[in-house]
Formats: structure tokens, C-alpha cells, sequence
């Protein structure tokens, strides 16, 4: 009984962490890639796709804090956003489209140009592949593979070109997928509040390992 | 009887794309255009679908052979030669980032094919990659009076006509009219014929005019 309780109170801060870490990390990198704009003219790329990877996710944890805490909770809305990765619902989708954000990510960073792209064309057309066939056996694979791989080359390429932003997010995927696939109550528990913490710091500009970076600023 | 005829206009489809190979090498050995290459390179890849049409016509070979559910044979080929047109296009417009999106769209398109019965995905695909190919070649071509762009553009876009009506003596012929459109565009036909040099014009009306004012 205590157990439980306990468990769910770390849920639940996890919870409210997230919903107010994760908006506020995508409005201060938001800021940061307009004045960059503002500044130099030119749209950072690297900065564009971290800021759409939070973007995307800020809206997930919103959805799923209304959801879980039962704050606002309809049938129709649950059933939407489903929350597995076992067919196509708002949860996949999203999770989909930051893993694919992810690989894009690293083709940006190490300029391989012909790659640039190819995530979301893969994803984009497994989601028209569904819409007209019903098909959907791939998106699970994808979505692990497609994660997976985004932590391999972020590590990598966070190593190769001394990137903050890249390990960062090499970091913050690794405990993001790691709650998802390790679907256990204490280590999702204790992996949302780290990351949340892990986002807080990034998104301040305390992290910075590397102090002379190549590719971000 | 009606097999016969279409050997051999593919035979001169065949033939006049042999030609059109070797015109292109030839002048890439003089100015190392590396557009060239690509052209051979297409071409290469649309003459052995024409090896397979000749062996379909000379020996009854059926190429509509099932591989699973309604994907047959011609249609992974005619999604390889498609993809290949995606990327030569790509090539041309100088868009790397977009290298990838052939071969994934005509994988999902694959993949659909096995899975539901209907040939509309392939021929909008192949609408979309001949004419968009077409418009853009012939545009370009045009404004660049580039007789090898012409060429390709005519050849995409009588090649795509013919794939879009799914007419068998269609399909053949416009493909061979689509390889003579080429072999002329290789051979400098377009810019000899067609854009005529205003500037060499007006020299020689010039020098006529001149000639006509001495006499007189």
C-alpha cells in the first residue's frame, strides 16, 4: 500500500514537472532560436529541429497530464491519444515524429545532405501507407529502431563535433526512450523527473561540457 | 502477328537507344559534362526493361508474373525505372536533400501494391514523375536552349503518356517516338533547328540588306 502510494506520487511530480518543464524549455528555446533570427537573418537548423522535438513533445505531456491526472478526460480524447506504440494514435504518432526529428537531427549536424529528409519521408509515408491501407506493422519497429538509432549517432556526433545541444538530446533521449520501453513504474517514475531536470539545465545554458562547440552556438 | 509487329518497334526502340548511348558518351569524352553520364546511365537502365520487352514478344515470356499479392514483375520494374527518373531529375535540379524521397516513396508504393489490388498509386506516380520531369526539362531546356533537355523533357513526357493510358500499342509506339524525340535532342537537332539564333539571323539579313544597297 505504502509502495503504491509512493509510486504514485513519483508519477504524479513526474507528471507536473513535466507539463511545466518541458513547455517552459520549448518557450526559452523558441526565444532563443527567434533572437537568433533576429540577430543573423539565417534559421539555425540544428536549433529548429531541437525546438520542434520539444515543441512536439511539450504538446504530448500537456495531452497526457490532462489525461492521466483526470484533469480533463473524455473517452474520445483517450482514445485518440491511445498512449502505445501498437498502432496509430496521438501518442505514436507524436513519438514517431521525434524520433524521426531525432535521426534528421543527426543527418543535419554531421551534413550529410542526402539524409536530410529521409526520416520523415519514411515516417510521412508509413502514416499515408496507413491512412489508405490500414497497414501499420511497421510503425512499431520504427519507432524503436528510429530511437535507438537517434541515441547512437547523438552520442556520436555530440563526441565528433564537440556539440552541446547533440548530447543534450542524446541524454534526454536516452531516459525519454528508456521509460517507454522500460514501461515500469519506478524507472518511468524516476526517468521523467531526470530528464525533466536534464531539459531545465540544458535549456538555461548550464550544460555546456564542450566549451568550444563547432556546430551550435 | 500483332507480337511480331511490336518486336520490332521495340527492336528499333532498342537500337535507337543504343545510338543515343553512344552519342552521349562521345560528348562527354569532348566536354565532361556529367550530365551526360547520368543520361547514358537512364537510358542503360530504360534499355534493359527493353531487353526483357523483346524476349516478352519474341518468345511469349510472361512478365506479369505474380511475386506476392498483386505485385508482379513489370511493376517492380517500372518502380525501379521511376525511381531512377526521380533521382536523375533530382540530380538535375541540384536537390540532394531529396535524393532519398524516390526510393521510399516507391518502396511504401510497393508495399501497397502487395497489399491492395488496384494500379491507380502506380499510374498517378508515374503521371506525377513523367510530367513533372516533363515540364520541368522542356521549361529549363527552353530557356537555356539546351537541346539535350528538350530531348529528355519530350522523351519523359510522350513516355509518360503512353504509361498513362495503359494501352499496349500506345505504350509502344510513343515509346518510340519518345526515343527519336531524344536521339534528336543527343544529336543537337533542337538547337540547329529550332532555336534559331536571332543574333546570326540579323547578321545575315544584315549582310543581304548590305549587298542590296551596293548593287543599287
Amino acid at each position: 500500500m505504502a509502495e503504491d502510494l509512493f509510486l504514485q506520487g513519483v508519477q504524479n511530480i513526474g507528471y507536473i514537472l513535466s507539463v511545466i518543464v518541458i513547455p517552459l524549455a520549448t518557450i526559452i528555446i523558441g526565444r532563443t532560436l527567434l533572437k537568433e533570427k533576429k540577430s543573423t537573418g539565417k534559421l539555425n537548423d540544428i536549433r529548429a529541429i531541437i525546438f520542434f522535438i520539444f515543441f512536439s513533445f511539450s504538446n504530448l505531456v500537456i495531452l497526457e497530464f490532462l489525461i492521466q491526472l483526470q484533469i480533463y478526460s473524455s473517452s474520445l480524447l483517450g482514445e485518440l491519444f491511445g498512449g502505445s506504440l501498437d498502432g496509430f494514435n496521438i501518442y505514436s504518432l507524436v513519438i514517431g515524429l521525434i524520433a524521426s526529428l531525432g535521426l534528421m537531427l543527426v543527418a543535419v549536424a554531421n551534413r550529410w545532405d542526402f539524409l536530410h529528409y529521409a526520416s520523415l519521408f519514411f515516417f510521412g509515408g508509413m502514416i499515408l501507407l496507413y491512412v489508405f491501407t490500414g497497414f501499420y506493422a511497421l510503425l512499431e519497429p520504427y519507432i524503436y529502431f528510429a530511437g535507438a538509432a537517434s541515441i547512437v549517432f547523438l552520442y556520436l556526433t555530440a563526441f565528433r563535433v564537440k556539440d552541446n545541444g547533440a548530447l543534450t538530446l542524446a541524454i534526454f533521449f536516452t531516459l525519454a526512450f528508456g521509460t517507454v520501453i522500460f514501461d515500469v513504474a519506478l524507472i518511468t517514475g524516476f526517468g521523467v523527473i531526470i530528464y525533466n531536470g536534464v531539459i531545465l539545465i540544458f535549456s538555461v545554458g548550464w550544460f555546456k561540457p564542450f566549451k568550444q562547440q563547432e556546430v551550435m552556438a | 502477328m500483332a507480337e511480331f509487329g511490336f518486336l520490332i518497334v521495340e527492336i528499333a526502340y532498342f537500337i535507337m537507344g543504343i545510338m543515343t548511348i553512344l552519342t552521349t558518351i562521345k560528348q562527354w569524352k569532348m566536354n565532361k559534362n556529367r550530365m551526360l553520364i547520368a543520361v547514358s546511365v537512364y537510358i542503360a537502365a530504360v534499355l534493359v526493361r527493353s531487353i526483357i520487352d523483346m524476349a516478352v514478344y519474341a518468345f511469349s515470356f510472361d512478365i506479369d508474373i505474380q511475386v506476392t499479392g498483386s505485385l508482379t514483375i513489370g511493376m517492380i520494374m517500372g518502380f525501379i525505372l521511376f525511381t531512377i527518373q526521380l533521382e536523375f531529375m533530382f540530380y538535375l535540379m541540384n536537390l540532394p536533400k531529396l535524393y532519398t524521397l524516390p526510393v521510399i516513396v516507391s518502396t511504401y508504393l510497393l508495399i501497397g501494391r502487395i497489399l491492395v489490388d488496384s494500379a491507380m498509386p502506380f499510374i498517378i506516380y508515374a503521371m506525377i514523375t513523367s510530367y513533372g520531369s516533363a515540364f520541368f526539362l522542356i521549361k529549363d531546356g527552353r530557356k537555356s536552349r539546351n537541346g539535350l533537355a528538350i530531348g529528355m523533357g519530350l522523351f519523359f513526357l510522350i513516355w509518360g503518356l503512353g504509361s498513362t493510358f495503359q494501352i499496349e500499342v500506345l505504350f509502344v509506339s510513343l515509346r518510340l517516338v519518345a526515343m527519336v524525340a531524344l536521339l534528336l535532342g543527343t544529336r543537337g537537332f533542337y538547337e540547329k533547328y529550332i532555336f534559331v539564333n536571332v543574333e546570326e539571323e540579323q547578321k545575315i539579313m544584315g549582310t543581304w540588306i548590305a549587298k542590296l544597297v551596293v548593287k543599287e
